[in-house]
C-alpha cells in the first residue's frame, strides 16, 4: 500500500494538467468562434458561467493535490 | 529527465539533484507531471504508466525481483540527455525506436545505425544516432552518456581519433549548419549542464 502514497498523488496532477489544457482551449475556442458578430465568450452567458465553474472546480482540486502531496511525502 | 531510480523511490518524471531527499523530491515530481501534461497528455502518460509497474518493484521489490523485472535499471544503464531533431524533420524521426540496451561493454541501440560519437566535457559521451548515414531526413537522435557509464563504450572506428571518425566529424560539423541538428546537440548539452546529477 505503499505505493499508493506515491503514485496516486502524481495521477492527481496528470489530472489537473489535463484538466488545465482543457480549460485554456476552451477559453481560446470561446474567444475564437463568432456568432451573431460577436465571440460566443461575450454572448453567451451560460458557456462563460461553465468555464468559470470549470476553472473553480480546477483550482480546488489543485489545492486539493497540494494539501495531499505535501502531507503525503 | 529520464532518471536512474535504482535507489531511489520516485516515479520517472523526475529531475531532482542526487542528495536532496526523498521528503523535497517529491513535489517537484507532481509539478512536473503536471506541467508535461498540460503539454501533451498522450506522451507523459506513455512516460508514466511505466510508474504504475515499476514503483511497486523499486519499493518493495527484493533484488531478484527487481533484476528480473527492471533489468535495464539495475544494470545501470542510463543516459542524462537525450534529444531528436524537431517536428518537421520527416517521417523518418516517427520510425527511430529508443531501445537501449547493454551488450557487453557497449550500448546497443536498436535499429539504429552510429553516425559520430564524440567525448563531451564534464565526463561526458555524445553519441548521435540517424536511421539513415545519408541524412536523407535530417532526422537525428542524440544521447549523452556520462562517461563512466559501463556500456558507453563505442567502437574506435566511431570516435573522434580515427580515420573514419576524422570523416564523420567534418561531416558533422558541416551538418552542424543544419538548424535542425544544431538544436538538437544544444538541446542535449544544455539538458546534461542543466542535470543536477552530473
Amino acid at each position: 500500500m505503499g505505493t499508493f502514497d506515491k503514485s496516486r498523488p502524481e495521477i492527481g496532477a496528470i489530472a489537473i494538467g489535463i484538466s488545465q489544457r482543457a480549460l485554456d482551449e476552451c477559453l481560446k475556442y470561446s474567444r475564437q468562434r463568432s456568432a451573431f458578430g460577436q465571440p460566443i465568450a461575450k454572448i453567451s452567458r451560460r458557456s462563460s458561467f461553465m468555464m468559470a465553474d470549470m476553472a473553480i472546480n480546477i483550482e480546488a482540486s489543485r489545492l486539493l493535490h497540494v494539501q495531499g502531496r505535501v502531507v503525503g511525502r | 529527465m529520464s532518471r536512474r531510480r535504482r535507489s531511489t523511490r520516485d516515479s520517472s518524471i523526475s529531475a531532482f539533484p542526487r542528495n536532496s531527499r526523498t521528503r523535497a523530491r517529491y513535489p517537484r515530481t507532481c509539478l512536473i507531471s503536471e506541467e508535461l501534461n498540460y503539454g501533451c497528455a498522450g506522451i507523459t502518460n506513455s512516460i508514466a504508466a511505466n510508474d504504475l509497474a515499476t514503483l511497486p518493484l523499486l519499493i518493495a521489490g527484493n533484488e531478484e525481483q527487481k533484476t528480473t523485472y527492471l533489468g535495464a535499471l539495475m544494470k545501470k544503464l542510463t543516459f542524462c540527455a537525450f534529444a531528436i531533431t524537431e517536428p518537421g524533420a520527416g517521417s523518418d524521426r516517427c520510425g527511430h525506436e529508443h531501445h537501449l540496451s547493454a551488450r557487453g561493454r557497449r550500448v546497443h541501440h536498436q535499429r539504429h545505425q552510429a553516425f559520430y560519437f564524440e567525448r563531451l566535457g564534464g565526463g561526458l559521451v555524445c553519441d548521435l544516432r540517424t536511421s539513415d548515414k545519408r541524412l536523407k531526413h535530417k532526422a537525428i537522435s542524440c544521447f549523452v552518456f556520462p562517461a563512466t557509464t559501463p556500456a558507453s563504450q563505442s567502437p574506435d572506428a566511431w570516435q573522434a581519433g580515427s580515420t573514419r571518425g576524422r570523416h564523420r566529424r567534418d561531416f558533422f560539423t558541416k551538418m552542424c549548419e543544419s538548424p535542425r541538428v544544431r538544436w538538437s546537440v544544444a538541446r542535449a548539452r544544455a539538458s546534461s549542464m542543466r542535470d543536477g546529477d552530473l
